[in-house]
This record gives structure tokens, sequence and C-alpha cells, in this order.
């Protein structure tokens, strides 16, 4: 496949679009106005395609692809809202609510949660799964701000903003599988880490894993847009 | 069988990495052992520091602009740094965990350079290749599977042990004519291939000949080549369950339906195994390996439901004994444990309790 | 030979009373117990929580008066910041939890007892509900409702919920109140008044014809412990703890929330998960009280407001001395609520109550705090420890409901000995007994009972634990 050519013509959900070499369907298909779900991708940071939301189905072939990592190429055909992608991303929430302790009613992030609202989203009525119910600890060691293990989902965000945009590589991932765990440096508490206090990792958690101490009434949006125009401003140093 | 080749026959490896270097352009190469397998290690040092000695390696091989050299890297543990991308994050001292493909190592692999990563085994057969000729090598095995391949027999056989044999032979072959039947005069009641992600095969599939794509077409897969053997004595729910324990403990916990999912399948699995298990349990397992395996982000969690659905395909009756008549066939079961108390809980939100 | 008689919920698993009563070798009644049969772990699962989440999470203790934990759990969390709230804070609040206290004892008093109170204790079973009351007396029926109604409304309007609702953090409250809300609660006051006065005066009616009732419905002297006003003044929100005896005179004065646990002792029994309030200087049993309506009204000089003081008056003329019988708890319910209309209509007209300074921060300057407040109840206390980041490490919560259990158990007995004769149970006698336990309005008998009746089941046990006689409602 000639793949010199600069401006590719795709369909989405029957749609003709166009897009650029090297673009990911998620990036033509924003363009485009129309919706993938996701959780994991957050415009300003690097895909890690882990949530497994934003899987599309590809005509001719039978394997999904993450929207968010899968560059476009020429004639391709996207479906992106089939019945057979919508049980898959309810049973991945089905399997997030019941993987660790997502107590809606009294979390700070009641109402302003991106796991919440694609949930609603997506129409899941209820978890049909045994809930785990893990014992899990809150940090609650840095003066300005609170981590709660029982209501992360491991999107790795905060991992990737702190490395990525602020630099300073505090939060990272420890353990595997279902033992995977949030740590700030070497599985330190987070006030005593290096972390820089500059409060990007809360702002970029689609849950109320991290919040501020601060905003404990429910009244905790949260604001990640700022990250494109960061990423921005350093690539024109 | 990777392990066996690097121990007893290091050099092979070696001369085929070498030519596949020389034909790619690539002048610096890994092998990635387990650290679990010393004697490997130390076979393979020896090796390479003879060939280096040998100008084998190194600068100029053989009086040619060609350099190519050969380091080694230890696993630290995980099965999941067997997975290609996986791998070569480790190599880069990151967490083994795989990425997202594409892009493919060939485009862009270790540290972002256009990377061949393939079996130990599959180098093993260049140097042959090479010296006897594709042809050779394409007379034996089957129409889509060619050479031959080696297969670790174990459990309940006669002979177990490491076997070479030529592709599209027959299952049947392997087990009663090379392995020797199963002993004590207990009766075969499946065999299950291809390591801890593949499916297990009833009596009935003994006639199919080994290949790649036969095996995947009954719900099996070849994978590392292993091959284990059970009979009577075996509860193909308990393997099911032992199988999707291995993945759940091996899972990297990158990708939701995997690292969530298949610790969701084991609870499922060891509720029908206690007897505490509903057919509501049962479809939520169907459903369940379905999700895992269409939306898993690597071949661990692509192929973790195999054995359960393979075993729901081909052993479904004793999924109902367990479920319906609350009894083991095979005896192995602990069918008499209480109710735990969750349990109990969550049907309680779902109908009055009296 | 002693006999025990159980009175034993059938199946259901929340809002459960279980009744034992005990005969003595001459089938007369010796005693009866009370028992409450579920653990809810409130204090336990607290533990490894931040202190500021605890608001929230001890509002899911009650569907009717979250608001009461609300505010002690946030008092509590701020003797742990070591602040004071801003004034209009405590005002806003203090409207909150009397707008919590009136749709309360709405629901008890209608919803609850005036069935038996309006209707008649042998009217027909069938139609002694709620919807009995609307039906033969429609008037009252709807000012029940208005009542509710106007409670829960300034809560939607204050909290955004009617049931759990947020808006109380400690520090104060995360919004002041906006002037189109405030002029929405006053429009609906004239109504409230209205409804009030016509419960009010529907029950003085009906109070002479339980003249038996009165006198056996859990009616002894007892210590009261209420919260109150340096200037003898009743008080919901603020204030101090006092305990008077039975005679009305003051055994201690002036008890702050910090001191609470060095003045009031908790007995465990092994036949209920409550726990057993006493004055520790008086010892178990000795230092029992009780606490609720009947309580604060025996132990205030006033109310603060016009109506409810002239209601007061005629209030304490029904005994010499504190008002002893249970029976009357109905009454100072209706009187409370009117205090509570009449104060938010206080508080609503001072205009600093529209202050933009309702909350104050601050982070850990102490590992301990306790919060008290008056629920509709009776007098509820937080208690929390916690570690230097402000994790919980211990939780303590005194409720009001256990705080009667003796006097319930009293109760309970002194009708016993009047409904059970010669081993057996009279015609009436659930019911009755059932009454007695409605004038504490315990928490219990409300959460899932508002139409219909408590489950419950009477059962005659001899000594050695069998049944000879029982009466069951399911």
């Amino acid at each position: 496949m000639n793949d010199t050519v600069d401006v590719k013509t795709l369909t989405i959900d029957g749609h003709e679009v166009s897009g650029r070499r090297g673009q990911t369907i998620l990036e033509v298909a924003r363009e485009n106005d129309i919706e993938i779900p996701t959780l994991c991708h957050l415009d300003g940071l690097g895909d890690v395609g882990a949530c497994r939301i934003c899987m599309v189905e590809i005509a001719g072939s039978a394997k999904l692809l993450p929207a968010c990592v899968a560059t476009i190429f020429e004639g391709m055909e996207v479906l992106t809202n089939t019945e057979r992608l919508q049980k898959y991303r309810r049973n991945i929430l089905e399997l997030l609510f019941a993987e660790r302790n997502h107590v809606c009613s009294v979390c700070v992030s009641n109402g302003h949660c991106e796991l919440q609202t694609l949930a609603q989203q997506q129409g899941l009525t209820h978890v049909r799964l045994p809930y785990r119910n893990p014992q899990l600890a809150v940090d609650a060691s840095h003066e300005r701000f609170t981590l709660d293990h029982n209501r992360c989902i491991l999107c790795t965000r905060c991992v990737r903003v702190c490395a990525e945009i602020e630099g300073a590589h505090v939060w990272d991932v420890m353990g595997r599988g279902i033992d995977c765990t949030i740590i700030s440096d070497l599985h330190q508490d987070w006030g005593s880490s290096s972390c820089t206090r500059c409060g990007k990792c809360v702002q970029v958690c689609p849950t109320g894993a991290l919040f501020d101490k601060s905003k404990i009434g429910s009244d905790h949006p949260k604001y990640p847009d700022f990250l494109p125009y960061l990423n921005l401003m350093r690539e024109a140093q | 069988m990777d392990r066996s080749v690097l121990e007893s026959d290091p050099q092979r490896v070696i001369e085929g990495m070498a030519i596949a270097a020389y034909a790619v352009g690539a002048s610096k190469g890994f092998v990635y052992v387990r650290a679990e397998y010393p004697l490997a290690v130390a076979r393979l040092t020896a090796c390479l520091r003879d060939a280096r000695r040998r100008g084998l390696l190194g600068n100029n091989i053989g009086n040619t602009p060609f350099n190519f050299d050969v380091e080694i890297r230890l696993g630290a543990g995980a099965f999941v740094c067997g997975e290609e991308t996986a791998l070569i994050a480790s190599i880069e001292g990151r967490r083994g965990t795989p990425r997202p493909r594409p892009p493919y190592p060939a485009v862009s692999g270790l540290y972002g350079k256009p990377t061949l990563i393939n079996n130990v085994e599959t180098f093993a057969n260049i140097a042959p290749i090479i010296r006897k000729g594709g042809r050779w090598f394409a007379s034996i095995g089957s129409e889509r599977s060619k050479g031959t391949k080696v297969f670790a027999i174990t459990g309940k056989i006669t002979n177990t042990g490491l076997v070479e044999v030529p592709m599209g032979i027959k299952l049947r072959e392997i087990i009663e004519v090379i392995g020797g039947g199963v002993p004590g005069g207990h009766k075969f009641k499946a065999v299950q291939t291809g390591g801890p992600s593949g499916g297990c095969l009833p009596a009935e599939m003994l006639d199919i000949g080994v290949s790649y794509d036969a095996l995947v077409k009954v719900g099996s897969i070849m994978g590392s080549g292993g091959m284990i053997v059970m009979d009577d004595t075996s509860c193909m729910v308990n393997v099911a369950r032992f199988f999707i324990e291995f993945c759940m403990t091996e899972s990297c916990g990158k990708c939701i339906p995997c690292r969530a999912g298949t610790a969701q399948m084991h609870t499922l699995l060891t509720r029908i195994c206690e007897g505490h298990g509903t057919m509501d349990d049962l479809e939520l397992l169907v459903e369940l390996s379905d999700t895992i395996k269409n939306t898993s982000l690597c071949g661990l969690g692509q192929t973790a439901p195999n054995p359960v659905l393979s075993t729901l395909k081909y052993f479904r009756s004793e999924y109902i004994d367990h479920i319906v008549h609350k009894r083991c066939p095979a005896g192995v079961c602990n069918i008499h444990a209480p109710e735990p108390e969750a349990r109990a809980h969550q049907n309680a939100g779902q109908e009055v309790v009296a | 030979m002693t006999q025990t008689i159980t009175i034993d919920p059938v199946t259901r698993l929340e809002g459960h009373g279980k009744i034992s009563i005990y005969l003595g070798d001459n089938g007369q009644v010796e005693d009866a117990h009370f028992h409450v049969t579920q653990v809810r772990g409130f204090e336990k699962f607290s533990e490894g929580r931040p202190f500021y989440e605890m608001p929230s999470l001890m509002a899911r203790i009650c569907g009717i008066c979250p608001v009461s934990h609300l505010i002690a759990s946030a008092k509590a969390c701020e003797a742990i910041m070591s602040v004071r709230i801003p004034h209009t804070a405590a005002q806003l609040r203090r409207m909150l939890n009397l707008a919590q206290m009136v749709q309360s004892h709405a629901l008890s008093f209608f919803y609850l007892a005036s069935p038996d109170l309006l209707l008649g204790m042998e009217s027909d079973p069938a139609a002694r509900h709620i919807f009995g009351v609307v039906a033969a007396r429609p008037e009252l029926g709807r000012a029940g409702v208005g009542l509710r109604r106007f409670g829960q409304n300034i809560i939607e309007l204050l909290g955004k919920k009617r049931i759990h609702p947020g808006w109380v953090v400690p520090g104060g409250v995360t919004e002041p109140l906006e002037a189109f809300k405030r002029d929405e609660i006053l429009a609906s006051i004239p109504e409230a008044y209205k409804n009030v006065t016509l419960a009010l005066n529907a029950y003085k009616k009906i109070a002479d014809s339980f003249r038996a009732e009165i006198e056996v419905f859990a009616n002894f002297p007892s210590n009261y412990l209420s919260l109150v006003n340096e200037d003898d003044s009743i008080e919901f929100t603020d204030g101090t703890l006092r305990l008077i005896g039975s005679q009305g005179g003051v055994i201690e004065d002036g008890i702050t929330a910090a001191r609470f646990t060095e003045v009031i002792g908790e007995a465990v029994e092994p036949y209920s998960y409550t726990k057993f309030a006493y004055y520790k200087p008086l010892g178990y049993p000795d230092g029992s009280y009780r606490v609720g309506p009947l309580a604060r009204l025996n132990i205030v000089d006033s109310m603060g407001t016009p109506r409810a003081d002239k209601e007061l008056a005629e209030f304490k003329q029904l005994e010499k001395g504190p008002v002893q019988s249970s029976f009357h708890y109905h009454h100072a319910r209706l009187i409370e609520m009117l205090y509570g209309i009449e104060k938010i209509e206080q508080i609503l007209s001072d205009p600093a109550i529209l202050s933009t300074h309702v909350r104050a921060t601050a982070g850990v300057n102490r590992n301990e705090g306790a919060g008290q407040a008056e629920a509709p109840r009776g007098t509820l206390v937080h208690q929390y420890k916690v570690d230097d980041n402000g994790l919980i490490t211990w939780a303590n919560l005194v409720i009001a409901t256990g705080q009667n259990n003796n006097a319930m158990n009293k109760g309970i007995l002194q009708a016993a000995r009047e409904y059970v004769d010669d081993g057996k149970f009279t015609p009436g006698a659930l019911n009755r007994i059932e009454a007695v336990i409605r004038t504490f309005d315990p928490c219990l008998s409300c959460s899932t009972h508002a139409f219909g009746q408590m489950p419950l089941a009477l059962t005659l046990l001899n000594a050695d634990g069998e049944t000879i006689d029982q009466v069951i409602r399911s």
C-alpha cells in the first residue's frame, strides 16, 4: 500500500471523512463531530490504549482496534457504535465498578465523574458481577491533596501527566494484574515524595481518586483543558 | 522447547540470529531469557564468548563489513514478558507491559528502532533451512504449517518429555504412540495444548493433524507447544479455574478486560467449583470470555478465556454437574463449603429474603 | 417457673424491633426487654476515611433525620479543625435542622401516631393507617402532608436533595442562601401555621379520651437530658446539655460535647445491639434518663417564640413538675413543630442571613473532636479520633433512641402488666404495646412502616423456652 500520500479518505459510521496520514481514528472522528467514548485518553497526554472503551470495528477484519492509537489508512471503514461494541463497553464498565469500591453517594466527584458519566451514557443500569470489595487505603499525607485508591481505575493519566508534562514522574504503577496500585516515588507517602504540588494529577484524574482537600462538598469539577496548551508552549521552546 | 534449545544447542540460535541480522541490516541482537533457566544462561554465555573469540560475532565478522553482537537479558519472573512489546519494554528497563500494535516492532521496536523479534525456536530453524534449502523444510509438515514442532508432553501420560515431530502429525499418534498412552488403567479425558492460554480437546479430536490453523479451528492454540494430558481423575471445571488463576496472576494489569476480567472469571469458576454456582454465573462466564477475548490489549488476555471456552464447549456436562447437581464427577472439587456471606447479601438485593 | 413472652418480628431485614416479656412464677409480668437486632457498622467502616467525609457518610444512617447527623458530624469535624463557623452558617444550619424537625415530627404524629389517636386504638386495623386518617379526617391528612412538604421543601432548597442532602460541610455550608429561596420559604410559612394549629386543636380535643393510656404509657418518674441555651430557652443546634431529675431540679448543667463521655456512660446489655446510656455519677441503671420532645419541654423555661411559648405554658400544666407520661410526647411534638415554624420565620427576617461568608477552612488541628445536636428524637452525639493526616481512627455515635432504651423497656413493662393476663395476651395487647413504643418515635418504627404496621410477633415463652402463646403480625 502506497503510504506516501498525505490525505486519506475513509468512512466512519457510513460518513465519508478525510484525515492526514498519521492521524488516529479518534482524532479524525472528533474533527467530524463523531463521538467515540474514551476513558484513559486525554487531549495533551500520550495515549496508552489501556481502557479498551474506544475499541471500534473495522470492515474486513475480525480484530477490533483502539481508536485512540490506531492510525487511519486509505479506504478504512470504521464502525464506532455497533451493538457488539456497546455490549463490550458496558461489560468493561461493570468490571470497573466491581473491581474496587466506587461509592458515588459519598464521593467528592459525585456529579463530576467521567466514570459515572460514561456509565450513564452507555446505559449501564446494574452490575451483575460480584463486587470484590478490596481493602484499599487513603493517602492523606499531602497538605493539599488526597489519593483514595478505592476510586482509582488505573487509567494512568496521573502517571502520564506527571512524567510527560510536569516532568517530576512522581506517580507510577506498582505490582501486577489485579494487585496493580498507583504509588508515589518508591512507594512513599505522597506528602514526603518529590511531588512539586502542581496539582496537575488532580485535574486529570477522571474519578474522585485524586482530589483537592478543600473541595469536599461535591463541588469538585476538574479542568484538564490546559494540557494541550502546555504542550504547545513546550514545543515552542 | 525454547529452553531445551538454549541449553543444548545455543549455537544454532546465535547462528540463526546472525543470519537474520545480516538479512535485515541489524548490528545488535538480544536474547531474553527467563532468570529461572540458569543453565540456559550459563551455556548461552559460554557460547557467545566462544563465538566472539572465533570472530563469528562482533565487528567485521568473517572479514566482512558486517558487525553483529548479542547480549543476554534476564527476565524477572513475568509470564507477560513473553509478549513481544512487553519483552521490548523490559529490555528498555521499563515495566514489562505490552503496548498496542500497530506500530509493529518491525516498524518501531526496541528503542524505537525497527526490530525483528522471534522465538528462539524460529531462529534455531534458520541455519538448517539455509543449508538444506526451503524446499526441504517445506516438504516436512502440513500445507500451511511447515517443518517440525517441539512439544512438551506431560500430565497423565506414560512417557513425559520433549518431542520434535513433523507438523500435521495426528494428536493421537503423539499421545498414544510416542507418549505411550494414559497409565494406571485410567481413561483419556482431554489434552490441553498451547500452555495456559490453550484449549482442552476431548477424545473426539484426537485425529486432527497438529498445525497452527487446525488447533485454532477447534478452539485451542499451538502456543508454546505445551501438551498436558488429563484422565478421568481430572475435573475440567477445576482445570479451567486453574488456568484462569494463572492468567489472573500473570496479567500485567494495564488493560481492564484482562486485569479485572480474569479475576472475575476466577471468582465465578471458584464459586462453581465450590458448589455455589448458578446458571446465571455460567452465562456471565461466557459473556465475559467473549469480551476479554475480543477487547484485551495483548495475547495473554485474548487467549486467557480459551481453557474456559473449550471446556464449556466439550465438557459442558461437568459444569452442569457442579451447578445443578452439586457434584464433581472426577471427585476433585470440595463441593461442600458453606455459602459465603457476600453472596447471600447480593441475592438479598434482588429479591425479598424471607 | 418463669415464662418468657417474646414479640418477634417476622422476616425483613430493616427497622426491626423484637420484644421479650418475662413472666414470673406467679404468672405476673416481671420484666420486658426491647431488642434491636441489627448491627449497621457505621462506627467501624468509617475507620480509614478522611474526617471531612464523615458528614456525608453519617447522613446515610437515616432517611428521616440525616440532617441531625450532618450537623453533629460537622460539629465534631469543626472541633478537630479548631474552628468556629461564621454566624450566618450557624443560622443556616439551625434553619435546616428545624426544617428537618418539623418534617420528622409531622411524620411521627400524622403517619404513625394519628391513626391510633384520631381513629381510635380499637378501630378497624384495615383502615388504621395514614390513608384511613385521610379518608376519615381529610383536612388533618392534608395538614400532615402539608407540614411534611414544608420541611422537606426547605431541606431540598438548601441542600439540593430531600433525603441525604449535601450542603453541610465541616466549616459551615458550601453555599450562601439566595434571596429568592428565602422568599420562597417565607411564602410557605402561613400555610404551615395553619396546618400545625389544626393539628394542635384536633389533638387537644381527643386527648381526653386517652386517659387510660396516659396513665400507663411509660408513665414513671425519670431524669431528662437535652440541649438548652444559656437563657433556658430551647435549642436544637448549639447550646450545652442539661440533665434534670424527676422533680425538675438540675443535676448537671453546661455539658459540652467534649465532656460528653466524661459525664455519660454507655452500658451494654446482651439482648440488644443498641447501647444503654446513663449518667455516670448515678450509675447504671439509676442514671438512666429520657431524651426527645418530652425531655426538651421539661427542661426549658421558654421556647423563645410567642405562639410556642403560649403552648409551652399550657403544656407544663399537664402535671405538677416535669411531665412524666410518655403519652405526652405526641403533644410535645406538636409544640416543637410550631416553634420550628416560628423560629424559621425569625431567622429569615435577619438580612444577614444572605451573607456570603458561610464557610471556614482549616486542616487537622486536634486529633479528636465531638459534636452534639438535638435530633427530632433526642440528643445526638458524634465523637471522632483522627491521625495527623486526618484519617479517622475511631468513631463513636450516641444515638437518641439508644438513650431512651431504658425508658422504652420500662414502658413496655408497664404496658405488658396492663395487657397480659394469666399468661395470655388480652385482645388489643399488640396494638397497645406497639403504641407505647411509638410515643418515643424510635428510629426503628418509621423507616419502612409508614404505611401499615410494624411487623411484630409477640411470643409467650416459659422458662424452658417453650412457646405457650403467640400473636403475630407480618
